[in-house]
């Protein structure tokens, strides 16, 4: 039986309609209207979105508004973002950014990273500044965007983790990783336009372990003693022999035609990968899936823990090595869809994780898991009905 | 007598707190707990008996 959940549902009667540019007229024009749906009721709101982006400041007010808070220290509504039929930069931000995010299926969505309008003529010095302040910028917004859909991202690697072994006798190869599985079975449900991004998202990720690899090796400092700037002399060097390593047979190559671009690239880069090796939300990912991720002894010896703590260190400790891999692919493809323009279908906005669920399609969604209520067996049925009536009794004999 | 009925729903639906980020977060595990507990990793019988049902319901 299927139960329709308020938290996973349009509704047109308590909603917002954001549509063309994102600037601060509509910032004004929705205001009232944001606080007045959250003055009447705390119930969730829909916001509909057919923009061609704009201001991403704007766009984060229209954001902070809808978490408001009351006077009573209420929650904010639960946020419903639905695109109707475009969402493009900060409205794609905007779309994402809902507690549950639909597409329209003929709707189209695109990312990519942060614009600057330049009005005074540029110098070496005000290029430099300015591809500093974007690239940290993206930087920001490539991990702003992770936190908004690792949720849904990895959601979809848990429930095509059942095809991973049909893909490996299909394309012959039992060796295949559960990472390259997965990257194979999303790849082939693309459109061209998203098989670029996830080709980026592909060689960013080959990069960091690459680069990661070498790196390791050749750091013999004691990291927790040094100080940051001394392991960033040692990645440097690093990277510079990294470098040399790689293009030994290419002649034309040197630092000064392009491989000094390279070398800060990849400093970056490795800096963006190790910083989130770590990551708190990597541990997250870990409770909330691990059953899924193991085989199925391992989970029940796990389960049988009785200590809480103990039993969800146990699961990070075994699920963390198996998770690792596909969480730097995850902050890889958040960064590549900062660069360059990436077009997007409902289907691969959904494949992506960047939203819930495509109207009309037949794509499994968080919404099933919480408005599915299975037909328990007839014994299993008799036994609720039972406990049922001792409750309903018990309550009576209360009143 | 209607608008005071209105009116006393109104305040009923505002006195509903929203729940918190981990009240939600605990539903949700439930529910993937009661699919799972059904299950188990077989998703793809799940995701066959949420299609019939939700042809039942169209």
């Amino acid at each position: 039986m299927i139960v329709a959940h308020p938290f996973y549902r349009l509704n047109p009667s308590r909603a917002l309609y954001i549509n063309g540019p994102i600037n601060r007229d509509l910032v004004t024009r929705l205001t009232p209207q944001i606080l007045k749906l959250q003055s009447t009721n705390r119930n969730p709101i829909t916001v509909y979105i057919d923009s061609p982006g704009g201001h991403v400041g704007s766009m984060e007010t229209i954001l902070r508004l809808l978490k408001l808070s009351d006077q009573d220290s209420s929650g904010p509504c639960h946020v419903i973002t639905a695109v109707t039929t475009r969402a493009a930069s900060a409205a794609a931000d905007l779309l994402s950014s809902g507690d549950y995010a639909i597409a329209f299926p003929t709707s189209s969505i695109l990312y990519h990273g942060l614009r600057q309008q330049e009005t005074n003529p540029l110098t070496v010095e005000t290029t430099s500044m300015l591809t500093n302040v974007l690239r940290f910028s993206n930087d920001i917004y490539a991990m702003s965007l992770a936190r908004k859909i690792e949720d849904r991202f990895s959601f979809r690697y848990v429930m095509n983790r059942d095809e991973f072994g049909a893909f490996r006798t299909h394309n012959s190869d039992p060796e295949m990783s559960d990472l390259d599985c997965f990257v194979g079975i999303v790849e082939d449900k693309l459109s061209d336009g998203a098989k670029k991004v996830w080709k980026k998202a592909k060689e960013r990720h080959e990069r960091y372990a690459s680069l990661f690899s070498t790196v390791l090796k050749k750091i013999k400092r004691d990291i927790p003693s040094a100080s940051e700037a001394q392991i960033e002399s040692d990645c440097i060097k690093a990277i510079v022999e990294f470098g040399l390593q790689r293009n030994k047979k290419n002649q034309s190559w040197s630092f000064k035609r392009g491989g000094i671009g390279q070398l800060v690239d990849d400093f970056f880069l490795l800096n963006e990968y190790m910083s989130n090796l770590g990551s708190e939300r990597l541990k997250k990912w870990c409770t909330s899936f691990g059953r899924w991720i193991l085989p199925q002894e391992e989970a029940d010896k796990i389960a049988e823990i009785v200590d809480e703590q103990k039993r969800s260190e146990q699961l990070v400790r075994s699920v963390r090595p198996l998770l690792q891999p596909l969480w730097s692919f995850f902050v890889a493809l958040c960064h590549a869809l900062q660069e360059g323009e990436n077009e997007l279908t409902a289907t691969d906005a959904y494949w992506l994780g960047l939203v819930d669920e495509v109207v009309g399609e037949n794509l499994l969604s968080a919404r099933s898991f919480e408005e599915f209520k299975p037909d328990l067996p007839p014994e299993a049925k008799h036994e609720e009905e039972q406990t049922n009536v001792s409750e309903e009794k018990t309550t009576a004999a209360g009143a | 007598m209607k608008k005071a009925a209105d009116n006393k729903q109104q305040a009923e639906t505002k006195r509903q707190p929203t729940p918190s980020r981990s009240t939600r977060e605990k539903e949700f595990d439930e529910a993937v707990e009661r699919v799972y507990r059904r299950y188990g990793t077989d998703l793809s019988a799940f995701h066959r008996d949420v299609q019939k049902e939700m042809v039942k319901r169209g």
